[in-house]
């Protein structure tokens, strides 16, 4: 039998960083998301799709997003779906979990505890809600789920670590073991982690850029009476991509331009680059024509904030101008290296006569 | 610094020539069209070179145009340098960009090019703490300049200005501070009402996001609390319909039973009692007598029993159902209605929850509670359904609480950005003006000095004194009878030789201390009269026994001047020939 876990989808999150126009694109692209991963779990003969929590925002969720649910999932049936609400989208009397007339093949864990729901002989999904959305405790301490058949956990939870304590159903991975079941499924970390006794599946479509790396679903193989085989699949539509652009060399905005058309010219989706090295003094650049650089990625994002300019200060420190005296002052003021950088390039150029004192 | 010689490999009309210049005062006399201006800007090209990298600026652009040679020739300069430290060096300018500039140190073979790479290109003027820009600012005074100052009082000032804050090269501090200031009206204004500058607006854009993001998310508030309402009245509408089903059943059932109870109320179903027992009767004699003594003599004894019981209650039945006797028509209708009502009864029961009916207890209500129960369920229906109706409708109005949040993190973003650019504008500014403040305060005692010391001579003793004012750096002089007077306000020929003065003061201001920088002079003597066309050149003459000093002019009274004052070691006069043209 198979599985399909998934989790962290993030329907309806906000992209702050996205201009207009850009971020309802890449709403809509979690929802293909998951139209995709619900194609999937067809083609591959699913016994049960297992979303470990986060599916939706229950901050920002819209009304349509309750009946495009409803549609999809009632479209997967007869495959059982099974939810356990994580802190994104915690159960509660307002939950869109609640305001749905959920197609009988949808199963949502309503319990802070693990509770069992079995989907085949002799294999039982346990999982559990978030009820609110912090503060939810450890949701393996003191489980006990009997020896009989193959138990599988289904949680939005955080894997302990050593450092400040998670507020989000933190556990210990010696716990599952412990507990008797056989392996846990994740959701709560958008990062891909394989542990031995728990798995996160990472988000399926990126939600910010960082978020790279082999993302997915993962379908859960059941291999005689307790054997567990898993396989990462990735869903994603579209490409996020974090890039890093030395422009040292390039004399003019048009370069820049260029370089970062060239850098882009395989890509598609959505790009962050972040520009390094330095520019000559002279050399304008425009943000938002160097964020058309690549018109047909679906967004790109210019960070400049990198970028070091070449004011030959060495030189400039030496004159007993006016503009020598700001330089060596500027140098000698306990300012910020960003402060500095920012107050040295617009006093340059306010004394150059460029056209833009910001230069960016 | 000196110069030595100067090399021409192809410069404007010049093409494979060579001056050979003395450390002193060096005038070169020529007519209109013997290259002047051109061996004058072929040396600045070959002390300073020509900056090397993308694009052109139009200064730029218009010295290639003047100067790359006629003839398609390769376009380079070279010279051979005396520095302070003693060192000779030879500096060859590839001024095409064809092939590397070098320079080269004479004696020991080393390549020194890194000392003084400026822009892409070695520039000797490095060695003075100049850049070739500031060379051509402070040590280069062409006849524009001079002219300039003598159409345009005020450059006086602004000259000043300009080499105090940029050696001349770029804006004045003044203009400088303008820019800032413009800048920030421009890209940040002031936040307050009515403003339509950037700030304002950005505060405004925020407040109005904060109030759209307001909305949106009460709006969400009340899209999920009137989802609950609904949900609410449609568990209430479901309660009250099982509670009016339950009663309607138990009421029904009871009617039932009542008819049942009546009098002739069951005559169709008096038969089947009598038909059992006439069936069950024999059937249990036989087993009984059958099998005997076995179980089947039990089960036909038990039957026997059972019969005899059924005819027992038969005839007490009917014996009270003999009087009083009713109409055979009236004991059909009761039939029909217990029919009705056990049907109706039987239906209720199913519609209503098995569990109600089984813990319902109590008084059995009436057909008007049932009614008014049966009210309360189209009510409560008719309102669920009502929410339901308006929270679809609600729903298509919600505003998307993702895009409220966007559109207020993008403006916040910007009020971010003003606020900080404002921030470092404020800081800019004020370093910016307390280096002015400073370096005026430095330099206007060090011009004025220089002034005091050569005007006197230059003017013939007419003006004696001289201020630089060190906010503004405007001069003022005065004579013996201390009335001070404006520069700017002085005559032409007077305010070329002070322009000229406050140059050869400002190089020796602006250049590293020990380093001595050769002055290059274009037909600076145009305005001057006679006697003090002589007093400048004498004064040129004193300054180069320290700096070297190259006039260019066409004025014969210099060459006269010059051949009949400078001698063959220090200095040099050298006549060239007539138009190059025709060299």
């Amino acid at each position: 039998m198979r599985l399909l876990h998934f989790a962290d989808l993030h329907l309806d999150a906000s992209f702050r960083w996205a201009g207009e126009g850009v971020a309802g694109g890449l709403r809509q692209a979690l929802r293909d998301a998951l139209t995709r991963i619900l194609t999937l779990a067809a083609e591959r003969r699913v016994g049960a799709i297992l979303c470990a929590g986060d599916l939706y925002e229950q901050e920002t969720f819209s009304p349509d997003t309750a009946a495009f649910l409803r549609q999809a999932f009632a479209g997967a049936a007869p495959i059982p779906i099974l939810i356990s609400p994580g802190n994104h989208d915690w159960l509660g009397p307002l939950s869109l979990y609640e305001q749905v007339d959920w197609s009988p093949n949808v199963h949502i864990f309503r319990s802070a505890r693990p509770e069992p729901h079995p989907i085949a002989p002799g294999l039982t999904v346990w999982g559990a809600a978030h009820l609110a959305p912090a503060g939810q405790p450890d949701p393996l301490r003191d489980l006990r789920v009997g020896d009989r058949g193959l138990n599988l956990g289904l949680l939005h939870a955080a894997e302990r670590h050593s450092g400040a304590p998670d507020p989000h159903a933190p556990f210990d991975p010696a716990e599952v073991p412990a507990s008797g079941l056989r392996h846990l499924l994740c959701g709560h970390y958008h990062r891909p982690a394989d542990g031995e006794w728990h798995t996160y599946p990472g988000n399926p479509e990126p939600l910010t850029f960082g978020e790279d790396g082999p993302r997915g679903v993962m379908l859960w193989t059941v291999e005689g009476r307790d054997r567990l085989r898993s396989e990462r699949v990735a869903v994603s539509g579209r490409g996020w991509h974090d890039v890093a652009l030395d422009v040292s060399a390039c004399g003019s905005a048009q370069t820049v331009r260029e370089r970062i058309g060239e850098c882009l010219r395989e890509r598609r989706g959505v790009a962050r680059v972040t520009l390094g090295g330095e520019l000559a003094a002279e050399v304008e650049l425009v943000d938002g024509a160097l964020a058309r650089a690549a018109p047909w990625m679906d967004a790109v994002s210019v960070r400049t904030e990198r970028l070091r300019w070449a004011h030959d200060l060495d030189a400039l420190l030496d004159e007993p101008t006016v503009r020598g005296r700001f330089v060596r002052e500027v140098m000698d003021a306990p300012l910020s290296e960003e402060d500095r950088t920012r107050v040295l390039r617009m006093g340059l150029r306010a004394l150059e006569e460029r056209g833009s004192l910001e230069g960016v | 610094m000196r110069i030595e010689t100067l090399s021409v490999g192809g410069f404007g009309a010049l093409r494979d020539r060579r001056l050979d210049l003395a450390p002193g005062l060096n005038v070169i006399f020529g007519p209109n069209e013997a290259g002047k201006s051109t061996w004058n800007q072929a040396l600045y090209a070959a002390l300073c070179g020509l900056r090397r990298g993308r694009g052109q600026t139009r200064a730029e652009r218009e010295f290639e145009a003047r100067h790359r040679p006629w003839d398609g020739t390769d376009w380079w300069v070279s010279s051979i340098l005396r520095l302070e430290d003693g060192r000779r060096i030879e500096l060859r300018q590839d001024l095409g960009g064809r092939v590397e500039s070098q320079a080269t140190d004479l004696d020991s073979g080393r390549d020194v090019r890194a000392e003084i790479v400026f822009e892409g290109s070695p520039d000797a003027s490095r060695w003075l703490g100049l850049d070739r820009h500031a060379f051509l600012a402070t040590a280069c005074v062409r006849q524009a300049d001079v002219l300039g100052v003598a159409a345009e009082p005020e450059l006086l000032a602004e000259h000043l200005q300009r080499a105090a804050a940029t050696a001349g090269t770029d804006a004045t501090a003044t203009a400088a501070l303008a820019r800032l200031e413009d800048f920030r009206r421009q890209r940040v204004g002031r936040d307050r009402a009515g403003s339509g500058r950037p700030l304002r607006q950005a505060r405004e854009s925020v407040e109005r996001a904060r109030e759209r993001l307001d909305r949106a998310r009460a709006a969400h508030e009340e899209y999920l609390s009137r989802a609950r309402r609904r949900e609410e009245l449609e568990r209430e509408a479901a309660a009250a319909e099982a509670a009016a089903a339950t009663a309607a059943a138990v009421a029904a059932a009871d009617r039932a039973a009542q008819l049942e109870s009546s009098p002739g109320g069951a005559p169709g179903s008096a038969r089947w009692p009598l038909i059992a027992a006439v069936v069950t009767a024999p059937v249990g004699l036989l087993l009984a007598v059958r099998g005997w003594p076995g179980p089947a003599a039990v089960l036909g004894l038990l039957l026997l029993g059972a019969a005899a019981l059924v005819l027992a209650g038969r005839l007490g039945a009917t014996r009270r159902r003999r009087e009083p006797r009713r109409p055979a028509g009236a004991s059909a209708g009761l039939a029909s209605q217990l029919e009705l009502a056990r049907a109706e009864a039987a239906r209720l029961a199913r519609a209503a929850p098995p569990d109600a009916l089984r813990s319902r207890g109590g008084r059995v209500p009436t057909a008007e509670e049932v009614e008014a129960m049966r009210g309360t369920v189209t009510s409560l229906q008719e309102r669920a359904a009502s929410a339901r109706g308006a929270i679809e409708q609600f729903a298509r109005q919600v505003p998307s609480v993702a895009e409220a949040e966007e559109a207020l993190n993008r403006a916040e973003g910007e009020l971010k950005r003003l606020r900080e650019l404002d921030r470092i504008l404020d800081l800019t500014a004020g370093f910016l003006q307390r280096a002015q403040e400073e370096v005026h305060r430095d330099i206007a005692p060090s011009l004025a000095r220089s002034l005091r010391e050569r005007l006197p001579r230059i003017t013939g003793g007419r003006y004696l004194d001289a201020l630089v004012d060190p906010a503004s750096l405007e001069v003022r002089v005065c004579g013996q009878r201390r009335v001070w007077r404006e520069a700017s306000l002085l005559s032409q020929g007077t305010r070329e030789q002070i322009h000229l003065l406050l140059r050869l003061a400002l190089v020796e201001h602006l250049i590293r201390p020990g380093e001595r920088s050769p002055i290059l002079l274009d037909e600076i003597t145009v305005h001057a009269d006679e006697s003090r066309t002589a007093a400048l050149l004498g004064l040129l003459q004193e300054l180069a026994r320290n700096s070297q000093v190259v006039l260019f002019t066409q004025e014969l009274r210099v060459a006269e001047w010059a051949a009949s004052h400078l001698d063959g070691d220090g200095d040099r006069f050298l006549s060239l020939p007539g138009p190059i043209g025709e060299a």
